[in-house]
């Protein structure tokens, strides 16, 4: 009976699928332990730095992998990389019912930039102008950060730091901006939990402001959210199992 | 733009004789800063025109906005009037959008300096034209090619945004025709990818070739984040470099081994005033280039000459980017004549000749500075330099008493008393350090104390304490209302450096002096200051025209006079009754009197000097300027008194 339960395990534990997701307290990893109930396979969320770093381990992973990845940041991948890489992911598709948007917050209580309330090429002109925080190197909030950024002619300013030390410097006005990309729920109209929280926690200093980049087609999509509009990125997920089947299934299960 | 628009003006001062200097600005009326602008704009006038009288400035902006037609109309117009009315010398700083829209409107024999660096449109001017971006440029080949030396690359890849920058191509053209060994490869930052960098990425030169220090900025920083990200994926290591064409760029690159700029790679262990670099400069008219050169050191001293000293470049450049990157930091153009930026010039004189280094005056290469709990940064005792040891003397004066001179309102007495400390006990105030005196005779210089203390992490210094009483000279604006503010520095400097090299670091006494040290002045501030001219110090400051042995350090003190009011009620109160008195006194010798007239000019000048001096005598007189002024009034009141009674003699009115 002992021998059967242990291969019970080992089988359920091949048939585990390890989804490269990023922070263990991030949208993606409870997206996948959401989509665990509705699948028959096992799928098994693995914490990362975040949709590059889910890029990396995917391209350098001898067996088939799977990853859930900022739209954004798979373009950036697809013009950087080399034929080689962009072959080996197999699968690519758009989680329609999954979305993020681009968080900007500012320190309202900042006098330097208590007039601006939408960030747009104007801001070429800005002499004095603090960092912008764009999240941890390798995460997917730095490449939009880096993307945005570059077309407002701001990447001078880029800091990369985790999101409470970020806030941390924000509420002590040493940085200007953060740039923060995560879940937005199109059905209900909800921004993501933490900036929630935040915006609440400190609602006396914090605001969100409107990100205008000019010249890129990517950030088109938009969505009003109180007095703001916000770009929504699209979410994929991406595989390099060439079994197409199988893909397909793990794409519904999250997909819900 | 402002830093630039001095730099220019300086550089052309030397014709203030002969140019009036009309600025062509470019900017836009309508942009949200204009009121900062326009305001930098009137103090940088007003700086240059108070430093050089013979010079004044004209602004005339013509700015170009496709759209309003009228108001290029308008700016055309202005400008011909102009034109017509003085002599030029026309400036478009830095912007070569303004050096092309507007040179085709000025006439050919107009001379013009400008800092722009479109290569295309100087070429198009058939005028009299200089540039100063065509002297950096030359240096900057120069610099590639001793880059080539120090990092050994063999390609060369120009990376630019859409189109190359004119200016960096210029530089790159040069160089590739002196290096046709360096392959060139040119690429769009756009089509950057992994497959490039696989084939060029090791050990290349990335030329970033940008228009100006913004953009240049950006341009690397996408290259780097490029280059990072790919190394995350991949797992890799690129080894590449980068150039910058744009000098200023570099220090935000302050930890980056691997960014260059033309000075940084350019080291000039000569005495920096020779200039190669401008040696085959073929420039009809010599003193533009001397006047350039010397505005350059003037503005950009601390970042140029310490690039140019520095010997072992691999291991400075980080304190080097810091050091320059917080020099830059501290700049403000609001004060673009601000002693602080200039005041860390430093010599040494080595046997290949003297050479300059602003950095080492702070021991960057072994000990860096000490910072105390009150903030200030001092230096280490010892400084180890080029295998020499310099000891650091640390003064710290402090003031008891100030008395401005009765007889010469120019100078002032002070007693004060001077710590030194230093790590060698026979280092003498007055043998070793000289203090400057207006009147050497009265200098006396008393030793009142030795002790040994330990400080600096244990190290142990002789601490003494001398009296001193010196004669110096004030900095007086005389006969400028409202004559109540003054400025002395008393100087401090090493005796035969170059025998017995010390550096000396002044440390301000932070207290306030209370009001009693002087009778009616009170010191408002008192700083350490240090000079940017160069003297020559063997056995006293003998001549400027040598070399720099040792910078001057100041004990900089701002007086002002206890009660302003005092000047009216003490001088020109008893000027006004002395005048009425002198009258009364004329015309009652001119009555009782009235036989001889020469008699009656010299009972009447004699009676006003002494009255004069009476009360010259018996009031405390703080300056004589004002009595001066009334001095010669009265003069001048005597000779129409003489005249006066010529003319009555000869009307008849005085009979003998």
């Amino acid at each position: 009976m002992k021998k059967l339960w242990i291969i019970i395990l080992i089988v359920i534990e091949l048939y585990s699928l390890d989804i490269y997701t990023a922070s263990s307290n991030g949208d993606y990893f409870s997206l996948v332990l959401k989509a665990q109930n509705r699948c028959n396979f096992k799928l098994s969320p693995i914490e990362t730095r975040g949709s590059l770093d889910n890029i990396k381990r995917l391209i350098s992973s001898e067996k088939p992998s799977y990853a859930i990845v900022q739209g954004d940041v798979l373009e950036f991948f697809k013009k950087l990389s080399d034929i080689k890489s962009r072959k080996k992911i197999r699968f690519i598709k758009k989680l329609e019912n999954y979305a993020e948007a681009i968080y900007a917050i500012k320190n309202k209580k900042d006098r330097l930039f208590k007039d601006i309330t939408l960030l747009d090429e104007n801001y070429k002109k800005l002499k004095i102008i603090k960092d912008i925080s764009v999240g941890t190197f390798g995460s997917g909030s730095s490449i939009t950060g880096y993307n945005i950024l570059t077309s407002l002619e701001l990447n001078p300013y880029i800091r990369y730091t985790a999101k409470d030390d970020a806030l941390d410097a924000l509420l002590n006005k040493d940085i200007f901006l953060i740039i923060y990309v995560a879940k937005f729920d199109k059905k209900n109209n909800n921004i993501a939990s933490w900036i929630d929280n935040i915006l609440q926690k400190y609602k006396n200093y914090l605001e969100l402001i409107e990100i205008n980049p000019k010249n890129l087609s990517f950030y088109k999509e938009k969505v009003k959210y109180g007095k703001n509009t916000l770009i929504l990125i699209p979410t994929f997920f991406i595989s390099t199992d060439s079994n197409i089947t199988k893909n397909m299934e793990i794409y519904k299960c999250l997909n819900y | 733009m402002f830093k630039l628009l001095i730099f220019l003006l300086t550089t052309i001062v030397i014709y203030a004789n002969e140019y009036k200097i009309l600025v062509i600005t470019y900017y836009n009326p309508l942009r949200k800063d204009i009121e900062a602008f326009e305001k930098g704009l009137k103090k940088v006038k007003k700086e240059i025109e108070n430093r050089y009288s013979n010079i004044k400035i004209v602004y005339t902006n013509v700015y170009i906005d496709r759209k309003k037609k009228n108001l290029i109309e308008k700016d055309i117009k202005n400008l011909k009037k102009v034109l017509k009315d003085r002599y030029l010398f026309i400036i478009a700083p830095g912007i070569s959008k303004t050096f092309g829209e507007v040179a085709r409107y000025l006439p050919l024999d107009t001379p013009i300096i400008t800092a722009a660096s479109t290569i295309d449109e100087l070429k198009k001017y058939k005028g009299k034209v200089f540039s100063t971006g065509s002297l950096t440029k030359y240096n900057k080949t120069k610099d590639l090619q001793r880059l080539k030396s120090i990092i050994n690359f063999n390609k060369i890849i120009n990376v630019y945004d859409k189109t190359p920058g004119s200016y960096p191509e210029e530089i790159l053209k040069s160089f590739s025709n002196a290096n046709p060994d360096v392959e060139k490869v040119n690429i769009d930052i756009e089509n950057i990818d992994k497959t490039f960098l696989d084939k060029y990425g090791d050990n290349a030169l990335i030329f970033i070739s940008a228009n100006g220090t913004k953009t240049s900025k950006i341009l690397i920083d996408r290259i780097e984040f490029i280059l990072k990200n790919l190394e995350f994926l991949y797992d890799k290591n690129y080894k590449v470099y980068f150039y910058l064409p744009y000098f200023s760029t570099i220090y935000s690159y302050q930890n980056d081994k691997e960014v260059f700029t033309s000075s940084s790679v350019y080291s000039n262990k000569k005495n920096i005033f020779e200039y190669e670099y401008l040696q085959n400069i073929k420039y009809k008219d010599e003193k533009y280039i001397q006047r350039y050169d010397q505005a350059f050191r003037w503005y950009y001293p601390k970042i140029l000459l310490g690039l140019r000293g520095l010997t072992n470049f691999d291991s400075d450049i980080d304190v080097l980017h810091r050091i320059v990157y917080n020099n830059l930091k501290k700049t403000t153009i609001d004060n673009p004549f601000i002693e602080e930026k200039t005041r860390y010039v430093f010599a040494f004189e080595q046997e290949e000749g003297i050479y300059f280094n602003v950095i080492r005056k702070y021991g960057i290469l072994n000990n860096y500075l000490f910072v105390l709990s009150s903030g200030q940064k001092l230096l280490y005792p010892i400084q180890l330099m080029d295998n020499k040891t310099y000891h650091t003397v640390y003064i710290t004066p402090q003031i008891k008493k100030l008395k401005i001179l009765t007889l010469d309102a120019t100078k002032a007495k002070i007693d004060m008393i001077v710590r030194i400390a230093c790590i060698d006990e026979n280092i003498e105030l007055g043998k070793d350090i000289l203090i400057e005196s207006a009147n050497k005779d009265k200098l006396d210089i008393k030793l009142l104390n030795i002790s040994k203390i330990t400080s600096f992490q244990n190290i142990d210094l002789y601490h003494k304490v001398y009296s001193v009483t010196l004669t110096t000279n004030i900095n007086s604006k005389l006969f400028t209302f409202p004559y109540d503010e003054q400025i002395i520095n008393i100087a401090f400097y090493s005796n035969n450096f170059s025998k017995n090299p010390i550096m000396i670091q002044m440390i301000n006494d932070k207290k306030n002096y209370d009001s009693t040290i002087s009778d009616n002045w009170i010191i408002t501030k008192h700083f350490p200051t240090y000079s940017r001219d160069i003297y020559k110090v063997e056995n006293g400051m003998d001549s400027r025209s040598k070399v720099l042995l040792s910078d001057i350090n100041y004990l900089t003190i701002k007086i002002k006079r206890k009660e302003p009011l005092q000047i009216i009620l003490k001088y020109f109160l008893p000027a006004v009754i002395l005048l009425f008195l002198a009258i009364f006194i004329s015309y009652f010798i001119f009555k009782r009197y009235s036989k001889n007239h020469i008699g009656i000019v010299s009972d009447v000048l004699l009676g006003i000097i002494s009255i004069y001096f009476i009360y010259s005598l018996l009031i405390q007189i703080e300056t004589l300027i004002v009595m001066d002024l009334i001095f010669y009034f009265i003069i001048f009141l005597v000779i129409i008194f003489i005249l006066s009674a010529f003319l009555l003699e000869k009307i008849g009115y005085l009979k003998d």
